[in-house]
């Protein structure tokens, strides 16, 4: 079984990326591939919880993202010191995730056979 | 190992401290205006064709053709992109 992990680098509410990616993770998932997700950085805000993009006129990422267990999508990873960063606080993110610090990631990394996330 | 194409230097940053030493980065498209010291277990290469298009022509890091490109997509499992 391929293993696929899809990285989310960029905050959710700054174009399509975010969904973009879930929603192709999503697609992974049906078609059985073994699909794992990477919080880093700025994307980590993608998991804070009370989102309400309605005010924007858009769909709510978060929203998004609970869906994700109806996938059997339940590996997701979050970058530890972008956690850090951001003030988070971990038991109030919206999916369980497992923080991995910068050479737990790498080795991550080299475990998959394909890496998906923000082009250009 | 994994292969890092490395597209922009925000991704380099966020890219060198993320690698192990059996991994190699490549900087193409704007990452080849990286200056850094590359880290030291890792191998780090610039796509020629991007640097010169850019007015870049002096770099202490070396320099790699498409052909090179090739040969390391085919040589490293998986590839990565950064761009941020």
């Amino acid at each position: 079984m391929k293993k696929i992990l899809c990285v989310i680098s960029r905050p959710p509410y700054r174009g399509s990326h975010t969904i973009e990616l879930v929603e192709t993770a999503m697609v992974g998932a049906v078609f059985d591939f073994s699909v794992s997700i990477l919080f880093r950085d700025q994307g980590v805000w993608a998991l804070a919880s009370n989102q309400d993009a309605s005010l924007l006129g858009k769909r709510t990422v978060g929203k998004v993202l609970s869906a994700l267990p109806t996938y059997e999508i339940d590996t997701i990873y979050i970058c530890k010191q972008s956690l850090q960063n951001s003030g988070l606080d971990f038991s109030s993110l919206i999916l369980k995730s497992r923080p991995l610090d910068y050479s737990e990631q790498a080795i991550l990394f080299s475990e998959q056979d394909a890496i998906l996330g923000a082009q250009s | 190992m994994t292969l890092h194409l490395v597209f922009s230097q925000t991704g380099y940053a966020t890219c060198e401290i993320r690698c192990t030493e059996k991994d190699v980065i490549v900087l193409l498209g704007d990452g080849v205006y990286v200056q850094d010291k590359p880290p030291v277990d890792v191998s780090v290469v610039v796509l020629e064709q991007d640097m010169l298009a850019r007015g870049i022509s002096t770099t202490n890091i070396a320099a790699i053709d498409y052909a090179d490109l090739v040969g390391l997509c085919e040589q490293y499992s998986p590839v990565m992109s950064w761009n941020d």
